[in-house]
């Protein structure tokens, strides 16, 4: 058993096998492709959460809404409603853009290791195959 | 006692595979039995084996299957006492998870634990651990803890007694709950509180000056008494000094305990990989070695199994 080999194959089976598996499957993305994905999914859930809170802070008023429904003024409720949402929106956008970028960075740099262990460990095994051959063909001459 | 120390970080070391696994259950068991005896409002859920089964079951599931199944049971207790108050639950976590926990997922435990802690009296403890373990940026944990608290004393202290009313209607309800977290000044000096005591005590462990982690927690337990009475007269919210004193000294000795038992030792797991070749299947075990000094994982020779 070549120990040199195997220590090799336990330091690139641990970038694959724990947590740093999560960074090779960020880096098969693009990362425009990884910070879209994030960002589309972002504008749905925040779009979900704004939705939800804003049912609480009507049914919270409710009462006041129903007394004057026929003198209420629509439009500037509604102008609120729109800049409250696109004020949330983009500031969790921004923050979704910047964490997903991070973590992309974080991700390239772990995946740039793994690669170069991995071409650390493919050199040994040619090596041991070449030595291998090397043997085979002493013993043949022999 | 530091030789004391030393022995229980060499045994999680070792034992890691058997030990995690128990102290997640303990953990779960400690947060649900709370939880039934905070809420209870659906029977079949209080059943002790039920409990000790969804104990068990999350001591095999990573860390967050306890406030995943810590919040369902929750939501269950708040439906077992009306479809409103269970879909307030629903909408209530639904908005603390859109807008905050996506993004700090390993803080989720802190939310269960300290519905749990404060349950038992000690709201303290929760906030100077996660200033000890975690960053400032958890001081909004710290927030939603306390908001999901708060639920809780809502639905048992407005919403069951509106339920037993025949006259009480589905909005009455539903008004009742939202008026009582809106207008809660008693919410309010909590969270500012646990807020501010969570970012002093993370900036302080943060300076890495000696002795920092229990400068952090005595000054986190006087700041979080001092605070508490300022803003109590300031926001003419209720506060029962003597219950909150009593409890931030009990807090800060659990936590100068948990600090020097937990959070300052760093704890290495045994590491367990597979991996083949075209000759051996290799199973490793990595075992952090028993040095004082820098850290190293010593990697055992591999048991293998010709193919």
């Amino acid at each position: 058993m070549n120990e040199k080999k195997v220590h090799q194959m336990i330091r690139v089976a641990r970038y694959e096998q724990k947590a740093e598996s999560e960074d090779l499957k960020i880096h098969k993305y693009y990362r425009r492709d990884y910070v879209a994905f994030a960002m589309i999914r972002n504008f749905f859930v925040v779009t979900i959460g704004y939705g939800l809170l804003l049912g609480a802070v009507l049914l919270y008023n409710m009462e006041f809404l129903l007394n004057n429904l026929k003198n209420l003024n629509v439009k500037p409720l509604l102008i609120t409603i729109g800049t409250g949402y696109v004020f949330v929106l983009a500031l969790y956008s921004v923050l979704v853009y910047t964490l997903c970028s991070l973590r992309y960075l974080r991700a390239e740099r772990k995946a740039k290791r793994y690669y170069s262990e991995l071409k650390k460990l493919r050199n040994l095994q040619r090596m041991e195959k070449n030595t291998l051959k090397q043997q085979d063909e002493i013993q043949e001459v022999q | 006692m530091l030789a004391l120390r030393d022995r229980l970080k060499n045994l999680y070391g070792e034992y890691d595979r058997y030990i995690l696994p128990v102290i997640k259950y303990a953990l779960a068991l400690f947060s649900f039995i709370s939880i039934n005896r905070m809420l209870g409002y659906m029977q079949p859920l209080n059943n002790v084996v039920l409990i000790l089964a969804l104990s068990a079951v999350c001591g095999i599931l990573p860390w967050n299957g306890i406030p995943v199944l810590g919040v369902l049971l929750v939501i269950l207790h708040c439906f077992g006492l009306g479809m409103e108050v269970g879909v307030c639950a629903v909408v209530l976590y639904m908005v603390l998870l859109i807008f905050y926990f996506r993004f700090v997922p390993g803080d989720g435990l802190a939310l269960v634990l300290t519905a749990a802690t404060c349950n038992l009296g000690f709201p303290g403890i929760v906030p100077i651990g996660l200033g000890l373990m975690r960053g400032p940026v958890s001081a909004l944990t710290a927030v939603c803890g306390m908001i999901s608290w708060f639920f809780i004393r809502v639905v048992n202290e407005i919403a069951a007694p509106m339920k037993l009313s025949p006259d009480a209607s589905l909005l009455s309800v539903v008004q009742g709950m939202l008026e009582g977290m809106m207008n809660n000044r008693e919410l309010l000096l909590y969270v500012l509180v646990f807020g501010v005591v969570v970012l002093v005590v993370s900036l302080i462990k943060s300076t890495g000056v000696s002795w920092c982690a229990e400068l952090a927690v005595l000054l986190g337990g006087v700041l979080q008494v001092a605070l508490a009475v300022l803003l109590a007269g300031l926001l003419g919210a209720e506060l029962n000094l003597t219950s909150f004193m009593m409890g931030t000294v009990l807090a800060v000795l659990v936590s100068l305990l948990l600090n020097w038992l937990v959070y300052d030792v760093d704890y290495k797991r045994a590491e367990y990989l597979q991996f083949e070749d075209d000759t051996y299947v290799y199973y490793v075990k990595a075992i952090p070695k028993k040095c004082t000094g820098p850290e190293a994982v010593e990697e055992t020779l591999p048991e293998s199994e010709q193919e």
